[in-house]
């Protein structure tokens, strides 16, 4: 399946047309907004673009295509292969990746169950992030997280769309293709996009992946079953998942993880965060920003927060 | 010679005209408890794998009989392509294609529809009643069915045989 299909397969029959007669080039969108009465917005690495009423990306506010609340409905339809009830506990999450990798952001009405979300209702916002594989943009930070062929303890930081998840995934496969067996812990289905347990990204030959599960308890189902070299998780930053990272540590295990974050510093206000950065878990911490394309490196650290220069 | 063999012969067409109706009462009954059979099927695929439906259907595609295949695969391969509205729209045009001709019971066949408007609506607890709900009526119509059965399969033998007879005496 194609990134178009898995893409525009999603959205509702109206606009999958328009976008299909105009030929948009998927390789290009970053993130599509789909909002209840408002017009559809799609991000591309040149900006910013609303979709005309013939089916046109434009910037201008003119003869927009709004959306209505029955699209709105179709789509998660379509995004949840009509099965919104085996998506439960991503919904309570108000996210959920499709085939591809592709991770769809929902917010609406939440309804509570005490002090956690039981699920939420009237949908009405989705925002389509589309996942992309850009194999060799890692090569210039696993030249500097390495030593004599194995990876350094490493953990890319950046805030949320700056391609941490896409560095990653190419790290992995460096690292994977070098050498070292990696377990990836892929919570979300984002880096090995993987469909009825087989990884729809290319992400080495030498790399073992967990989906589906909290990555806590997979990242010690990994090594206890699986030995890896090298264990590589998504999004760190919870207690739980900051005790697990400890766990693999002190089990000689080298971590490749990433978390939001805009500094080294940053991290420090985050209480479990702290605790990692002053451990010295990491050697390597590799900054990215945000740009025209996503994985730009800003800067890479050692683990005394100095900056490794060329 | 010649009446002799018309009178067997028709005998014969008697006896077997009353055995394929109470054939198609028992296949009634037979059909009943395979939908049964599937829909059970559909319900554990949903209760302990959280399958979407496109998934769970072509699953349980493989452990029915023939007679539902081509109608699960259609639905499958349809919820695949995305290209329907909803699930009630995909899984009503099924049955009026591949299961119209094929469900002998009316009531079967209303009780499928029924359950396709409101599945893969809300969570999981919601598509377990659904389909818990056409199960509890097909079961209630087997219920009925079967002493209608057992009665109406000897009924149509005996009157197979009966009207040949009235027949041949007739005609002699």
């Amino acid at each position: 399946m194609g990134k178009e299909n898995e893409i525009f397969g999603i959205l509702p029959l109206k606009i999958r047309s328009l976008l299909e007669k105009n030929g948009t080039e998927i390789q290009n969108i970053q993130e599509i907004r789909l909002r209840s009465g408002l017009p559809i917005m799609i991000d591309c690495m040149e900006g910013e673009y609303f979709l005309t009423k013939d089916g046109f990306l434009t910037k201008k506010k003119e003869d927009l295509l709004k959306l209505s609340r029955e699209e709105i409905r179709q789509t998660l339809e379509y995004i949840s292969s009509y099965s919104l009830y085996a998506y439960e506990k991503e919904i309570r999450q108000g996210f959920l990746t499709i085939r591809g990798g592709h991770r769809i952001g929902l917010s609406g009405t939440a309804v509570m169950d005490g002090e956690s979300v039981r699920t939420l209702k009237h949908i009405s916002c989705l925002n389509i992030r589309v996942a992309h594989q850009i194999f060799g943009c890692a090569q210039k930070v696993y030249e500097k997280c390495q030593r004599n062929g194995k990876l350094l303890p490493t953990l890319l930081l950046s805030p949320p769309g700056c391609g941490k998840t896409t560095i990653l995934r190419d790290l992995i496969r460096f690292v994977s293709n070098a050498g070292e067996t990696v377990s990836v812990v892929d919570e979300r289905s984002e880096i090995a996009a993987s469909y009825q347990g087989v990884a729809q990204n290319d992400l080495g030959i030498r790399t073992d992946i967990i989906d589906g599960c909290k990555k806590d308890i997979a990242m010690n189902m990994m090594i206890r079953s699986m030995a890896p070299d090298v264990i590589a998780v998504d999004e760190i930053g919870s207690k739980e998942d900051v005790d697990a990272l400890m766990f693999c540590a002190f089990r000689g295990c080298t971590l490749l993880a990433t978390a939001h974050g805009k500094s080294r510093d940053a991290l420090l206000k985050n209480p479990y965060m702290k605790e990692v950065v002053n451990q010295k878990m990491f050697q390597r911490y590799v900054l990215l920003e945000c740009g025209k394309r996503p994985g730009i490196v800003k800067k890479i650290l050692d683990e005394n927060g100095v900056e490794i220069h060329d | 010679m010649i009446k002799i063999i018309g009178v067997l012969i028709v005998i014969f067409s008697g006896i077997c005209l009353g055995f394929s109706k109470a054939a198609r009462e028992q296949k009634k009954l037979e059909q009943g408890i395979d939908l049964k059979r599937m829909l059970y099927l559909l319900q554990s695929e949903i209760r302990y794998g959280f399958t979407p439906l496109p998934e769970a259907i072509a699953s349980i595609a493989d452990k029915t009989s023939d007679e539902w295949k081509p109608f699960l695969v259609q639905v499958s391969t349809q919820l695949s392509s995305r290209t329907e509205e909803s699930f009630s729209s995909v899984w009503s045009h099924a049955l009026q294609t591949h299961l119209k001709g094929v469900i002998l019971e009316p009531k079967f066949l209303k009780d499928l529809y029924s359950m396709g408007e409101t599945m893969g609506y809300l969570d999981k607890e919601m598509q377990e009643k659904t389909i818990g709900f056409a199960i509890e009526q097909l079961e209630e119509q087997i219920f009925q069915m079967k002493d209608g059965v057992i009665k109406n399969c000897k009924m149509y033998r005996s009157l197979g045989l009966s009207f040949s007879l009235l027949l041949i005496i007739l005609l002699i």
